[in-house]
Order: C-alpha cells, then structure tokens, then sequence
C-alpha cells in the first residue's frame, strides 16, 4: 500500500458577510464541490474529519448555528459508509491534513473528506463576549478586554513595532498585498475593494496598532478538501501530495519530514487574521531577518510575481476569516496548477502556517511524491 | 512580590468591553520581574500606547475604579527609568 498522500479534490462554497442561508447549507456546497472537483460521489466518502469549534470571542457555540459537527454533516450529506469520522477539537485545517493522512496510512478509509465551516451569526457582536462572567483563562483577560478582537496580537506587534522601528504604514503593505490578491479571487470578500493609505490611515482603530482593515472579516462560508493514498486518485483528479506536516509549534518538522528547506519554498499560505500576524512566521521560517519582514512586504518580494509569493489568495484579511481554510485550499490549487489568473509562475514546494505565534500547525504539499522521514523512525 | 515588572507588549483597545468604561484602555502584558509569568494590567488612568518602549519599569498595584471594581493597574516606575 503507498504510502504517498494527496489533496485530491477541494470545494468552497461563497462567502458572505451575513447570511439568511445556515451554516449547514454553506458546508453542503463545500462539500459537493470538493466531489466535483475530486471526481467522486458522495457515497465513495468513506471518512470524514471536521473542525467546528468557532473561534471568536461572541460564539454560542450553537450546533447547527455556528458550529457544524460530523453528526450533523453525516445526516445532512447522506454519508451512510463512513468507516473513520471525527472532529478536532483544534481547529486548524493543518492539523486535519494531518490526521485525515493518519487515517488514510492506517487504512482506516479511502476517501476522506475534511470540513470547516465559519459563520457570522445574526445579532451576535462576533468579536466580544456580552455575557458577564468569565470562565478559565478567560478570568484573567476578560475584565481586561483582552480576549477580543486580537488585542493579545496587537500588544504583540507594538512591541515588534518598537523595537524594529515599524509605523502602520508599514502594517499597510500587507493589507494592500492583501488586497491585490484578493482581486484576483472571485471568492474573496474584498475582492473589488481596494483600499488607499489615507482610508487605511483614517479608519476606525480596533486594537492599536491594528484598525478595521488590519482584522480580517467575519464571514459565512465553508470549503471542504478530499484526500486519499496516491493509487486511489480518482480519474481526472489533479493531485497535491501531501509531503508533510506538523503539530503544535513544530514548524522544524514539516521540514525534516518532507526533506525540504525554506529555499525550496516557492509559496507561503501564511496565516493573516491580523495583519502583523504574517511578519512572524516570515521571520519564524527564516526568510527573512528579524525586523525585516516589513521591507520584505513592502519591496514586492511577497508579491505573486516576487521571490515568495505570499497568500496569493489576499489571505484571510482579502479573502474573509475562513480560518486557513483559504490558505490550504491556495496551496492545493496552487501546488495543483489550478490557480487561474493568480497561478504563481513557480512551481514547487508550498508550505501552508495555520494560527497564531503561540499555537500554530503547518503542511508543506508539493507537485510530485516526496518521500517522507518520520520524526521517531 | 513586589509589583515589580516590565513593560512586555501594549496595546488600546478601543471597542466597548468594560463595564463603565468607554475607552479607549490601555492594556499592558507585565513581565514580573520575580516570576517567569507574565500578567495583564491596565495602564493607569492616563496611558496610552504612546511613547513606550520595550522593557520600560512598571510597578503594578491594584486600584478600585469609579465603579468599585479592583483591577491590576500598571504605573510607569519612572524612579527606576531615571
């Protein structure tokens, strides 16, 4: 049995900022089109892994609501042969790569298919929680006002900014790269929506030194990716394989494991629900010095046409906060050849970064199989 | 411990989340200076974000605000910054 896997087939549904249409229905378009994409039936399904949590500070956590679990998908998309279904409770796209192939090594399904669906509730403040009582760590933050809105990001980038002599200007560029790629995505939120340094500049601050545009926008919408072992790739599928992956704050392992370094890079999908949130992990990787992930965004190396094409999706902050849901579906149309008007001139290696400085998960996918190292073997 | 601390990263928030509280506050994370841990506090009445530098002096106490709420306040230990 190989051992190569590969994104088969991925789907989205659109994006809306609100919608009177339910998160169920969202995560059924994304579904159908990641079968369409694969080439497959809903009944080749046989595994399925899910990612419901919703992340942001006003959630109810309402299944059917803003949450959607395997139960509900299973019922809503007649999947009757699920041999392997779950759902993390971490909730990065990474991170279901990673244990969709685990399964799939396993031999515990064929065909899996892989949801996230985010949803921007009616009469909910999506980003501070109205109720007063606090729980948890949230004990410690939430009388603050710590727990909303990014501010534990943007008390991050102010030190950054001070320490590196970095002004909003430069937190610009990447709203504006943002924007640049987002217009070249039919599916992206801004994707006819430039914005200018002054309306940049005068916009409604947030969490200094984050304003309106450097948060990324709540939105409605799903996308769903189908994965199987190589010598199952469905007929017409085009394939991404999956060359490696990490967990937890790992990222030297997605490179051990796939036998690649940050030179063989040709693309980052770079997690950006805020927008200084992308100098970390530039500089984390090392492609570039500390302190200099600014220049970098603002001499167009992050550019599609530059030496690291970067979120050439416009990223969660062009696209909408599908929670890199967009930066993994990039990386397999991207590593696919399947990009359209925004496919990178190079092809190779594209190594996709999912969540905060603190907590993130990684995959690189690549063209062709790589042979992959385990960490323990 | 002292209340002793270092300026760790800071930020105003400037949405409505404080009871009585309009905004914007100035929120600080503290590195102790006697602990590993950090703590969040907020900048005293009059702090913004502006002019801070990594690492400056704080002292944190606690203050009870025009609600009688208690909070860790932060202040500026400006006899150590002298």
């Amino acid at each position: 049995m190989s051992q190569d896997i590969v994104i088969s087939g991925f789907g989205s549904s659109a994006v809306e900022r609100k919608s009177d249409r339910g998160i169920i229905a969202f995560a059924q378009d994304a579904i159908l089109a990641a079968l369409a994409d694969a080439g497959l039936s809903r009944d080749d399904i046989d595994g399925y892994i899910g990612a419901p949590f919703a992340t942001n500070a006003g959630s109810p956590h309402a299944e059917g609501g803003d949450e959607v679990s395997v139960k509900t998908m299973a019922a809503a998309m007649g999947f009757k042969g699920l041999r392997y279904g779950t759902d993390l409770y971490r909730r990065y796209p990474a991170d279901m790569v990673a244990s969709a192939a685990h399964a799939l090594i396993a031999g515990d399904c064929r065909y899996i298919v892989g949801l996230r669906a985010l949803y921007n509730l009616q009469g909910i403040n999506y980003a501070t929680a109205d109720v007063p009582v606090a729980y948890g760590n949230d004990q410690f933050i939430k009388p603050f006002a710590y727990n909303i809105a990014g501010a534990r990001f943007a008390a991050r980038a102010q030190r950054y900014m001070a320490q590196h002599g970095i002004s909003r200007d430069d937190l610009y560029e990447v709203v504006a790269l943002a924007r640049r790629h987002a217009a070249l995505n039919p599916d992206a939120i801004w994707k006819d929506r430039t914005v200018t340094r002054d309306a940049y500049l005068d916009a409604q601050m947030i969490a200094t030194p984050h304003c309106l545009f450097d948060c990324d926008m709540p939105v409605c919408g799903a996308a769903a990716f189908i994965m199987c072992r190589a010598e199952d790739l469905p007929a017409g599928a085009t394939p991404a394989y999956v060359s490696g992956w990490a967990g937890f704050q790992n990222p030297k392992t997605v490179f051990d494991m796939s036998g690649l370094s940050t030179a063989d890079v040709t693309q980052a999908q770079l997690y950006d629900g805020f927008s200084s949130m992308v100098y970390e992990w530039l500089e984390g990787f090392g492609f570039c010095a500390e302190g200099t992930a600014p220049a970098f965004i603002r001499d167009g190396r992050a550019n599609l046409d530059g030496d690291l094409p970067l979120n050439t999706f416009g990223g969660s902050l062009g696209e909408g906060r599908m929670h890199g849901m967009g930066h993994l579906r990039e990386a397999y149309l991207q590593t696919a050849g399947k990009a359209g008007a925004r496919q990178g001139a190079k092809s190779g290696p594209c190594l996709v970064q999912i969540g905060p400085f603190d907590d993130s998960a990684f995959v690189m996918l690549t063209p062709e199989p790589r042979r992959r190292t385990s960490p323990t073997l | 411990m002292s209340g002793k601390a270092f300026l760790r990263g800071w930020t105003d928030v400037h949405l409505p989340a404080l009871p009585g509280r309009e905004g914007p506050i100035c929120i600080v994370e503290c590195a102790l200076a006697e602990d590993p841990r950090t703590v969040i506090a907020m900048l005293d009445e009059t702090g913004s974000v502006h002019g801070h530098a990594p690492d400056t002096p704080l002292t944190i106490s606690m203050r009870m605000d025009s609600n009688g709420w208690g909070y860790p306040q932060a202040t500026v230990d400006t006899q150590a910054t002298s």
